[in-house]
């Protein structure tokens, strides 16, 4: 495991989330439950933070591969997969 | 000759007459017309839903299941000593003990109310407060997040039903303070009911929408309604027996009741119900696996898979879809284009709104459609567009002309009032016309063009936002001296909630505070009334009596004239 992708990878998450659902403490959140429930997000929530996570990390997430982020878990696993070793500038 | 009231009274009098009405002629029960009547005629083992679960899991239930399932929750209510018209307030996701409670209920005369589960704490006890909640069904989670803290604030809140196993209740606090098991209480009841005598004028649904100004208001339909939700289903749905329809609104909207659950029901059709959220490939799969022959959405939902591509549902075979329509918004050309290429089928829009029960206008099977138009009433249905002027209203015949679209009086499925708010319901009247409060223009053909609202109701995703409840929650953020909310003009959802916000004296804009007001704004509202956006400014603009400028606001936002400006307070 890259732990410098670790890290960007969290911290990408931790700032998409505060821009889109400020009020979700991340570490109240159990890993491994479904997130949109879990923090309330919307259909609207759900693509915005998709579309951060894309600026931020530069990873584009398919839409066929919603499927496999649905867990906060799931997410920093496919983020930290596709991550570029080139940091985004 | 015989006149166009006559005329509507009659279509409604043969709708009627599809029905079956309680046996022994006692009456009209919308949950008999749906469930128990189809147990003689049949179709008993017929599947009446398939709950598609987040699991990926999927369960069948039939009529019959159905029928006794309903009929234990109506026992149940019963022996909570709950009677007819008192409030059933349903707070879940789509899942199978929402449909039983709804139904159920209504057997017992008890009035259902469903509220949307993403709502924070902040409406769901404003809502239940105004409707005098008697008993509530929910999960153990929702219960735990939002309503446990709102017990002191709702009185008259008695017993809360809980779905799941009864260890996850018990977690939750079940065993005190009214609050149950819905599981155990539903295999400790009998599975057959009788329902009571029900006048077709007594209350059945409540369902709450939001105004410019105040609390949302509550409008109330009675069990003759489901003679409009059964003919809308058939003339506007093109429903027939043998159809499978998926309609993918949640029951916390008014669509996800009146089509969600009861007029498939009553036109003897199986309804899919997928618990989960929208995610592109899944609803493409849920059409092609489930075998969808009639699919009922919405604008938004048709953008958000335009936004997935056309290579996706080319991976699908879509073949079993006969017809599509689509309420909430107007439907975008694109969309219209997109829908004949993608589906091979048009989408037929339609309008109507949470006090008018069912679908009044509609671009229905085997007309012309004229895409971006909601089109033209229904049988029953007299619409006109019309002007308020100073001695009452004017109607105006010129093709072409903005105005309110108005209803005549009179369908059965016309709410009754608004719930402790017998002048707000009156003065939403003129003479014989109900004011709907959109404005629109009629062509020549009769089409009907949605122009805009005659308020500052904002109008997102298709539900309604009022911007008084959103102001209400911001000015309690410690922070915020004064906010204003709009309508922010969106190409997917069609209005985003933006609010501008004026702070106390003491802070500071910064982002952080920007986000802070936010995430208390999501926390009171939750995700759907909550602004997206939110801007700080030194005051907000107001007029000389202090009523802060909502359209001023919107016009900067959208850079369009600002329109008169001459009775403001302080000249922007």
């Amino acid at each position: 495991m890259n732990e410098s992708h670790q890290a960007r990878v969290q911290a990408g998450i931790r700032d998409a989330f505060r821009r889109i659902a400020p009020e979700i403490d991340l570490d109240a959140i159990d890993p491994t439950a479904n997130l949109r429930d879990e923090a309330d997000l919307d259909s609207v929530d759900a693509l915005n933070l998709i579309v951060l996570l894309d600026e931020k990390l530069g990873v584009e997430i398919p839409e066929s591969d919603y499927g496999q982020i649905a867990t906060l878990r799931d997410m920093a696993r496919y983020l930290e997969a596709r991550l570029s070793d080139e940091p985004e500038s | 000759m015989m006149s166009t009231r006559d005329r509507n009274g009659s279509v409604w009098t043969e709708a009627r007459a599809d029905l079956d009405g309680l046996p022994g002629g006692r009456g009209l029960n919308i949950a008999h017309e749906a469930v128990d009547r189809h147990l003689a005629g049949g179709a008993a083992e017929r599947v009446a839903f398939r709950f598609l679960a987040k699991d990926g899991t999927r369960r069948e239930m039939s009529f019959r299941e159905l029928s006794e399932a309903t009929s234990r929750f109506a026992c149940a209510l019963e022996a909570l000593g709950v009677g007819a018209g008192e409030t059933v307030f349903l707070l879940a996701g789509r899942v199978p003990e929402l449909y039983v409670a709804a139904l159920g209920a209504l057997k017992a005369r008890a009035v259902v109310c469903p509220l949307f589960s993403a709502f924070g704490p902040e409406p769901i006890q404003s809502r239940m407060a105004k409707g005098d909640a008697r008993v509530l069904v929910t999960t153990p989670a929702l219960y735990r997040r939002k309503v446990a803290g709102l017990r002191e604030a709702l009185p008259s809140l008695e017993h809360v039903l809980l779905t799941g196993s009864a260890e996850e209740g018990s977690a939750v606090g079940a065993g005190s303070d009214g609050v149950r098991s819905l599981t155990t209480l539903l295999e400790e009841a009998e599975p057959t009911y009788t329902i009571p005598d029900t006048d077709p004028e007594d209350p059945a649904l409540l369902h709450f929408t939001s105004g410019t100004t105040g609390a949302p208001k509550g409008a109330l339909h009675v069990h003759e309604a489901v003679v409009a939700h059964h003919a809308t289903g058939k003339i506007a749905l093109d429903l027939r027996p043998g159809d499978v329809f998926w309609c993918t609104a949640d029951p916390g909207w008014v669509t996800g009741t009146s089509y969600g659950i009861l007029s498939p029901l009553t036109n003897g059709v199986t309804s899919v119900i997928d618990e989960r959220e929208f995610d592109a490939e899944r609803w493409y799969r849920t059409l092609e696996e489930e075998g969808v022959t009639v699919w009922y959405t919405a604008p938004t939902a048709v953008r958000m898979l335009m936004k997935a591509g056309r290579e996706l549902p080319r991976r699908f075979d879509l073949s079993r879809l006969r017809f599509v329509a689509s309420v909430g918004e107007p439907l975008n050309p694109e969309a219209v284009i997109w829908s004949r290429e993608v589906l091979g089928l048009p989408i037929h829009d339609n309008w109507w709104q949470s006090e008018t029960g069912g679908i009044m206008i509609a671009n229905v099977a085997g007309q012309e459609i004229r895409p971006g138009s909601m089109g033209r009433p229904l049988p029953g249905v007299e619409a006109r567009v019309g002007r308020k002027t100073n001695g009452g209203l004017e109607l105006v015949d010129e093709p072409d002309v903005e105005g309110e679209l108005l209803l005549r009086k009179g369908w059965p499925s016309m709410f009754r009032t608004y719930l402790h708010e017998e002048g707000r319901y009156r003065s939403s009247f003129s003479g014989e016309w109900y004011l709907t409060g959109d404005l629109v223009r009629r062509d020549a053909d009769g089409y009907f063009w949605f122009v805009g609202r005659s308020d500052d109701v904002i109008k997102s995703a298709g539900h309604l936002i009022g911007p008084f409840e959103v102001e209400s929650a911001l000015i309690e953020h410690p922070a915020v001296a004064e906010a204003a909310v709009i309508g922010k003009p969106d190409p997917v959802v069609g209005e985003v909630v933006k609010a501008f916000v004026a702070l106390h004296p003491g802070h500071e804009p910064s982002e952080d505070l920007q986000l802070d007001i936010l995430g208390h704004a999501r926390k009171r509202l939750g995700s759907v009334a909550a602004p997206r956006e939110i801007d700080i400014l030194d005051d907000l603009p107001k007029t000389r009596s202090g009523k802060t400028l909502r359209r001023l606001l919107k016009a900067r936002e959208m850079g369009t004239p600002e329109g008169d400006v001459s009775t403001l307070e302080k000249p922007a």
